[in-house]
């Protein structure tokens, strides 16, 4: 009767159950679980279960699913899946119930798949039945895989499971001893692939983040940023919108979006040695951050920048002089002496509005790095500067002038780099013979020398917004968009310097896909999902709520007949919660820790910061779970239960107390 | 454009197909989870930081490495006898034997055995054609109109059974074991095994090494019968002139065509002294049968584009009535056109049932419809018979008027129309002949009871 029946050992689904409860942080549940599985194969009472029976307990399986999955996506969008990964046991369980606790002791297969059903019922094929329990089995442990824990650990535990499983089912034909070596040699295979796999996403990753950062989605590292100086080719940038800014129609253009300035710069990479966020306080009771107290001479204006916002902190394009920047959904601001800004909103499209004024609000003198010269560079700058006649005695709106004209006259904007110059001699190829590329090149090769001249300068990055899109109703800034320049301390204020000929504009356009339009309608259909979902929020969840009636029907639908069930519904009432789940705990020990020494680094989430520094478990309290329960508090929209409360208030406590006495 | 179309989906099916084989007959049922279970863990795993889904996927690779490399050189020395019945009847399920000896010296335990049947991947045409058949009320929209489960389908009828794998009992040096492997046609025509596949899984039971060995065998499958109600075939005797050579011992004989010399065994009454004391050899004078009852079994092959179970019924309800009973002194031909117009006569030791439903499980519809020639065939002897049997899955003006004419001949004749739809009750005396309906064949059959 049973096509696929596969011998396991005794317990072995019990096992798998309580590995992935205790790689998961749901010891209780898996060991449930686990208790009822396993009873249902001691059990001498079976219940006759018709086919239609498992067609009922199959479908109860899939709307489960979907109710999970459908709550975990809209929760937390692709992520999302990892959640469902977590779950997954607990979706198919009701399967496994069905053949542990059935006479059959095995699943039809018509009761998994609806084309089978169909082929079955219309007397086209026999009922073939499989087991599950093996397919159950494999399923915890792949859905144990998403918890917190060491890689060996899980690692070994997965061997164990999958030969214990197949020692079980041993062809008789082979000693047992044969089995080992061969089991063994699984092991070594499987070590190696594993190890193989970390390696080459270290490699891929490593060689991969140059084509991302240029061509893909990403957010501007503050801290560094890895130029196209050097490549070969052709420079392909997307016309994916990546800034929307909504101004008025007569707001001048182009209006420059400043990301990050650099100071350092090495083989291809601009960096920041020193760079020092330190955080800004809102105005009191509403999400406004004044960036600049002194209002700078020329008119003020305003817009709403919409970006997407991949990760919790990032940096936020601003026009040069922003003053304030206000947002509803911003968590924190923070700036760095550069006038570098990062935000902590919740990942996903972020909306805010700056004000700004015409002219860049004063900075802080430059630094040594803002005036260094790469070694690698002196040379091909020193034959430069003496080519361009740049004297020891110019001032410095003469050495600026100099340099703008030596750029203007002799230098083409150009995508295109058909030769191969290794490491430092790129820039050097450019600067002495060929003379042409894109904005990197005249931005970093402008920095080094202004600096050479005596003038501190700076690299920044950022967009070049012009274009108005009607269907947008908004300007905005593709991919392509994306620019660099110069910054330099010129009569005791930054100024921007660009070099880059002015045509780099409209060549850019001129290679712009013939898809753009598509793409920019399905960017639009995107955006306005993505606003949907961000300020429907009470919405979107009234709509979930809707379709919890008819997935309840067709749930009662397929239950229709004898089946009983017993609905278990467990209330949970939300803590009250202060602003945001700011009262929580995890913050005061946050501020424990820095007031006794530990650093926070730029760009540090909480999350960061603590893993870094703290143990991951005191006193049995793990701080995944304090995360966890924090981070819920914190964003999730319907919070903590009380019990959950307590627990994250106990659960940081302890933490407090046990950095108290020691903090090492 | 449709065309290349199909030919590409057709080319993309087979390699589909191809693959799916492979993969059925080398993994065991553990080794297909374990790919599954792979495959699930791999697409978790491709971001390594947010699962350790990668470290199982590597496990299970892992698992399916070593199982392929301990299975990379298998040669048994072993010797298979294939035990075919002669003939077996679609639908109805039968087992048959294997014989394997071991020459070797080893023992072979664990071993599985799967027979193998040839397999002719439908054309574009069969495919195309197969779209108005069976099961498309129980597809979807996509299946529907991709088609892939008609493909298997074809594939699965080309093939005219499924053949699972069976354990095979440890076969000791120099012994022989016998296997037996159960069987259950599909479709009607012969079905050719081509060889047969000794496995061996590997120490962890997930991977098969394989052992081929070619063996040829026939096998016919017959249609499948319904049993008919007695029928109260009318005896009508007519004259044949030159008719039944060889019955020479049944009905009246009394027609004297002449002498031959006695062969062994002829009846001492039937010499002719005269020409014995002629010649001083024996000369037997012969008889011709002239008088006996003949019905003829009309077969329309042309199918004109209606579903193809439609044909098979016709079959069917054509094998039924040549098995039923007939008075032992009457013959019934078989008339149906296959390039030709074919007349096979049973009956009076002519030839037997068997070898009627033998040529019947062979018969295909025909591309263009040749009724016409058939029934100017039928025309030339309609005198010598007493009554027509006429099987058609097709109805047309012409089949009508022929229908017609039968009976203003006054020829008895029962006409099986196979459709689906069958008339109301009111309807049903305008109709000429009767319905049967290949959704309900056996209760249709069972139901005629006209005299014949």
């Amino acid at each position: 009767m049973n096509d696929a029946s596969i011998a396991l050992p005794r317990f072995w689904v019990g096992i798998c159950l309580l590995v992935w409860g205790a790689f998961t942080d749901q010891v209780a549940l898996g060991f449930g679980l686990a208790i009822v599985a396993e009873f249902g194969n001691l059990s001498p009472v079976k219940w006759e279960l018709s086919d239609q029976h498992f067609y009922r307990v199959a479908d109860l399986t899939s709307v489960f699913f979907a109710v999970v999955a459908i709550y975990q996506f809209n929760e937390h969008s692709i992520y999302g899946i990892y959640r469902i990964l977590a779950l997954l046991p607990v979706c198919v369980f009701p399967l496994l119930m069905a053949e542990r606790y059935s006479t059959t002791g095995a699943i039809p297969l018509s009761a998994l798949f609806l084309s089978q059903r169909r082929r079955v019922k219309g007397g086209h094929e026999r009922e073939r039945f499989v087991g599950v329990s093996f397919p159950f089995g494999i399923v915890c442990i792949l859905a144990a895989s998403g918890g917190e824990v060491p890689e060996m650990l899980y690692l070994s535990s997965i061997f164990i499971l999958v030969t214990g499983a197949l020692l079980a089912g041993r062809v008789k034909r082979y000693s047992l001893p044969t089995w080992a070596a061969a089991a063994i040699a699984v092991g070594v295979v499987a070590f190696g692939i594993q190890a193989g796999v970390r390696l080459a996403q270290r490699q891929i990753e490593g060689s991969f983040s140059y084509w991302v950062n240029q061509f893909a989605w990403f957010q501007t590292d503050p801290n560094r940023t890895l130029t196209a100086i050097g490549s070969i080719g052709r420079l392909k940038l997307s016309d994916r919108i990546r800034v929307r800014v909504k101004a008025p129609l007569s707001t001048p253009v182009p209006i420059t979006l400043r990301e990050a300035s650099y100071s350092k710069f090495n083989l291809g990479m601009w960096s920041l040695s020193d760079g020092q966020f330190s955080a800004i306080d809102p105005v009191a009771g509403s999400p406004v951050w004044i960036l600049e107290n002194e209002i700078v001479a020329g008119g003020t204006r305003t817009a709403s920048l919409v970006i997407d916002h991949a990760r919790d902190v990032g940096v936020a394009p601003l026009p040069y002089g922003t003053t304030r920047v206000f947002g509803a959904e911003v968590i924190e601001v923070q700036r760095n002496q550069y006038g570098t800004t990062l935000v902590e909103a919740l990942p996903g499209q972020l909306e805010y509005s700056v004000s700004w004024t015409n002219g860049d609000a004063p900075r802080p003198p430059p630094a040594a790095a803002d005036s260094a010269i790469p070694e690698n560079y002196s040379q091909v700058l020193r034959q430069i500067a003496a080519e361009i006649g740049l004297m020891p005695d110019d001032t410095n709106a003469a050495a600026l002038a100099r340099v703008e004209d030596f750029f203007r006259d002799n230098f083409k904007y150009s995508l295109i780099q058909q030769g191969f110059y290794p490491g430092r001699t790129a820039l050097a190829h450019f600067l002495l013979q060929d003379r042409k590329g894109h904005c990197e090149y005249f931005a970093t090769a402008t920095a080094l020398l202004l600096r050479q001249a005596g003038i501190p300068a700076r690299y920044a990055v950022g967009y070049v917004v012009s274009e108005y899109s009607p269907l947008e109703k908004a300007f905005v800034a593709r991919a392509r968009h994306a620019h660099s320049w110069t910054e330099a301390f010129i009569d005791n204020r930054w100024i921007t310097v660009d070099t880059t000929p002015g045509e780099w504009y409209g060549l850019e356009q001129a290679h712009a896909s013939n898809w753009q339009g598509v793409q920019d309608l399905l960017s639009w259909i995107g955006n306005r999902y993505a606003r949907f979902q961000r300020t429907d929020r009470d919405f979107v969840d009234g709509t979930l709520l809707w379709l919890v009636p008819p997935l309840f029907l067709l749930l009662l639908w397929r239950l229709r007949s004898r089946a009983r069930t017993v609905l278990a519904r467990q209330q949970t009432r939300p803590a009250i919660r202060g602003e945001q789940g700011l009262d929580s705990e995890l913050y005061g020990f946050s501020g424990l820790l820095r007031a006794r020494g530990f650093t926070l680094r730029p760009g540090d989430t909480l999350k960061a910061f603590l893993n870094r520094n703290v143990d991951a478990d005191v006193a049995g309290v793990r701080l995944v779970r304090l995360l966890e329960l924090h981070y819920r508090y914190r964003f999730a929209e319907k919070g903590l239960s009380l019990d959950e409360r307590d627990e994250l208030r106990g659960g940081s406590e302890e933490y407090c107390r046990r950095y108290a006495k020691d903090p090492g | 454009m449709r065309a290349w179309i199909v030919r590409r989906i057709l080319r993309l099916f087979r390699t589909l197909s191809r693959i799916s084989l492979w993969f059925e007959t080398r993994f065991t049922a553990v080794g297909r989870l374990i790919i599954g279970g792979a495959v699930a863990a791999a697409v978790f795993g491709v971001d390594p930081r947010q699962t350790l889904a990668f470290q199982l996927a590597a496990v299970l690779i892992a698992l399916i490495i070593v199982a392929m490399l301990a299975s990379l050189r298998w040669r048994p020395r072993l010797e298979c006898k294939r035990n075919l019945p002669d003939t077996v009847t679609v639908g109805t399920a039968i087992s048959y034997s294997i014989s394997i000896t071991n020459h070797g010296n080893t023992v072979q335990g664990g071993l599985v055995l799967a027979d193998r049947l040839l397999t002719r991947y439908p054309t574009p045409k069969n495919f195309l054609d197969a779209k108005a058949g069976l099961r498309q009320n129980d597809l979807n929209w996509f299946d529907r109109r991709v088609g892939f489960p008609r493909w298997l389908d074809l594939v699965r009828r080309s093939r005219g059974a499924r053949l699972l794998p069976v354990p095979v009992p440890t076969i000791a040096a120099h012994s022989t074991v016998k296997v037996t492997i159960a069987l259950t046609p599909l479709r009607r025509g012969k079905l050719i095994f081509t060889d047969l596949e000794v496995k061996r899984p590997d120490p962890l039971g997930i991977f098969f090494a394989k052992h081929r060995v070619r063996l040829h065998g026939d096998l016919v499958s017959l249609p499948k019968r319904y049993p008919v109600p007695p029928l109260h075939w009318i005896s009508e005797r007519h004259f044949h002139r030159g008719g039944l050579t060889l019955a020479a011992t049944v009905g009246d004989s009394e027609e004297f065509v002449g002498l031959r010399d006695y062969r062994p065994g002829d009846p001492l009454r039937h010499i002719h002294w005269r020409s014995f004391a002629k010649r001083g050899t024996p000369v037997v004078k012969e008889y011709q049968d002239e008088y006996f009852d003949r019905h003829a079994l009309i077969i329309d092959t042309y199918a004109g584009g209606g579903p193809p179970n439609y044909f098979e019924a016709a079959i069917s309800v054509a094998a039924s009535f040549i098995q039923t009973p007939r008075p032992s002194d009457s013959i019934l031909d078989l008339v149906f056109i296959e390039q030709q117009v074919w007349q096979l006569t049973t009956g009076r030791g002519l030839s037997n049932n068997h070898q009627i439903l033998t040529q019947l499980a062979e018969l295909q519809p025909t591309g263009a419809d040749e009724f016409e020639h058939l029934a100017a065939y039928l025309r030339r002897y309609l005198d010598r018979l007493a009554s027509i049997i006429m099987v058609t899955p097709t109805w047309d003006p012409v089949r009508q008027a022929f229908v017609d004419e039968l009976h203003r001949r006054r020829m008895r004749c029962l006409v099986l129309r196979i459709n689906e739809a069958a008339p109301d009750n009111e309807d049903a005396a305008a109709v000429t002949g009767r319905i049967v309906r290949p959704s309900l064949l056996e209760r249709d059959i069972a139901n005629i009871a006209v005299p014949v």
